[in-house]
């Protein structure tokens, strides 16, 4: 994994930023940095679950009741509604039951959604990226891919996959994400689930120069790429 | 699938006003929650009826659009339904960890469409609303909802301003800076003493 420490100030930084991202103020790329920070120092996540505890009160504090009809809806859904399994240390542990961006650390299971925003052309918000001077998170490389764009970032020695007018793929199917290295072996890195259109997926274990790929597999994922390679993100 | 491990290596220590909260002898609502991670439904019934009000609240106070918020609180409520597994006692409350889903998924839903409209537009063109101008008629826990805004008055004007821009507006920080023409690093200076007084104040009235 990247080495961390490498840059105290730029921490000092991202610490900096707790209390916004208590309060979800803060944009997809500082979110991915504070979570990063947030799992790797107890401490600050000790003072983020302060935030996050006072950040919930101000929900308390504006509390009002859906309309009954709203709970039977929800009850009847999740009657249908398959759970989650729980989280495990590593995704490559437990590559079957992982998704690029939720492996084993709930903190991140919403980015997607988030991703609608953040990719109103991930060109531009790599332009937007480099543009900054201080964590110094850069736009890799970026592709077209079913009908939208993904772009690999790299955020302060994490990668992070960003997905923008994503069609969804077909029922019974995901998408793969894998890496490919100079030996031109597939690693699998999890899935891929467009949320409007949108993906955000974090990269545990980046290889510097792998190519980027995603496939389209049967539920479940597949051990080696069945599909044809429907993007390629060269880096 | 590969062997499944749910140990931590050990509980993190909350900040001081944190754990007034976390300390009381009973957390129903996490209690709670730990049945629903085993799949129990008619604990989830319970969960909802504990944490339907606040979530509702907050996504109606974010979106504003009453059937948007429905839909929204609907998503939420299954969210927490399907994520239960992964909460995690250690990074915070059960009632905290619902309601950080429900406010970013509605901040999400609010982006995403500002995003899709039109991204040229200035934040400003949004109302730049005071948190409490409509009191709701329903709200259900009224006692503790009453003591929380009573204890958001611990809270400098300036520090209120930022914080329920951010968090009730769904505004980012830079956002909040250039609604209030004001420099970045004092919006992240007001969120972060604000929140810091808020805790601390909770852990006085819990």
């Amino acid at each position: 994994m990247a080495a961390t420490d490498h840059r105290t100030g730029d921490r000092e930084d991202v610490r900096d930023l707790l209390a916004a991202h208590a309060l979800d103020a803060v944009d997809d790329v500082e979110r991915a940095r504070v979570e990063r920070l947030l799992r790797e120092d107890p401490e600050a996540a000790g003072e983020a679950a302060g935030y996050a505890e006072a950040a919930s009160r101000m929900a308390v504090a504006v509390a009002a009741s859906p309309p009954p009809r709203l709970r039977a809806a929800v009850l009847a859904e999740v009657a249908r509604t398959r759970q989650v399994a729980p989280a495990s240390p590593t995704r490559r542990e437990a590559p079957a039951d992982h998704r690029a961006g939720r492996g084993g650390r709930g903190a991140v299971r919403l980015l997607a959604a988030a991703c609608g925003v953040l990719l109103a052309g991930c060109v531009g918000l790599g332009a937007v990226v480099l543009g900054q001077d201080d964590g110094a998170p850069s736009l890799v490389a970026a592709g077209g891919f079913a009908d939208g764009t993904a772009a690999l970032l790299e955020v302060d020695g994490d990668y992070v996959v960003l997905g923008q007018g994503v069609a969804a793929p077909p029922a019974g199917r995901v998408y793969q994400l894998w890496s490919l290295g100079d030996d031109g072996v597939p690693v699998p890195e999890g899935f891929l689930e467009p949320e409007d259109g949108g993906f955000v997926g974090q990269l545990d274990d980046w290889r510097d120069g792998a190519v980027l790929a995603i496939t389209e597999e049967p539920a479940g994922g597949s051990e080696q790429p069945t599909s044809d390679i429907l993007a390629t993100v060269p880096t | 699938m590969g062997e499944v491990s749910f140990l931590r290596p050990e509980r993190r220590r909350a900040r001081p006003g944190a754990e007034a909260a976390d300390e009381r002898p009973e957390d129903p609502v996490g209690d709670l929650l730990r049945r629903v991670a085993r799949g129990d439904e008619r604990a989830f019934e319970g969960l909802y009826d504990a944490v339907a009000g606040p979530v509702h609240g907050v996504v109606l106070r974010v979106l504003r659009d009453p059937a948007q918020s429905e839909e929204v609180t609907q998503e939420v409520m299954v969210e927490v339904w399907k994520q239960a597994p992964r909460y995690d006692a250690a990074r915070g409350s059960a009632r905290g960890w619902v309601l950080t889903i429900a406010h970013r998924r509605a901040v999400d839903r609010v982006r995403s469409a500002q995003a899709s409209t039109d991204r040229e537009d200035k934040v400003a063109a949004r109302d730049a609303d005071r948190a409490f101008d409509v009191v709701t008629e329903e709200v259900e826990h009224r006692l503790e909802a009453e003591q929380v805004r009573r204890s958001l008055d611990v809270l400098t004007a300036l520090q209120r301003e930022s914080v329920e821009l951010a968090y009730y507006g769904g505004y980012t920080h830079r956002q909040v800076a250039e609604i209030l023409g004001i420099p970045l690093g004092t919006v992240k200076t007001r969120l972060r003493d604000g929140l810091i007084r808020l805790r601390d104040e909770m852990g006085v009235v819990a």
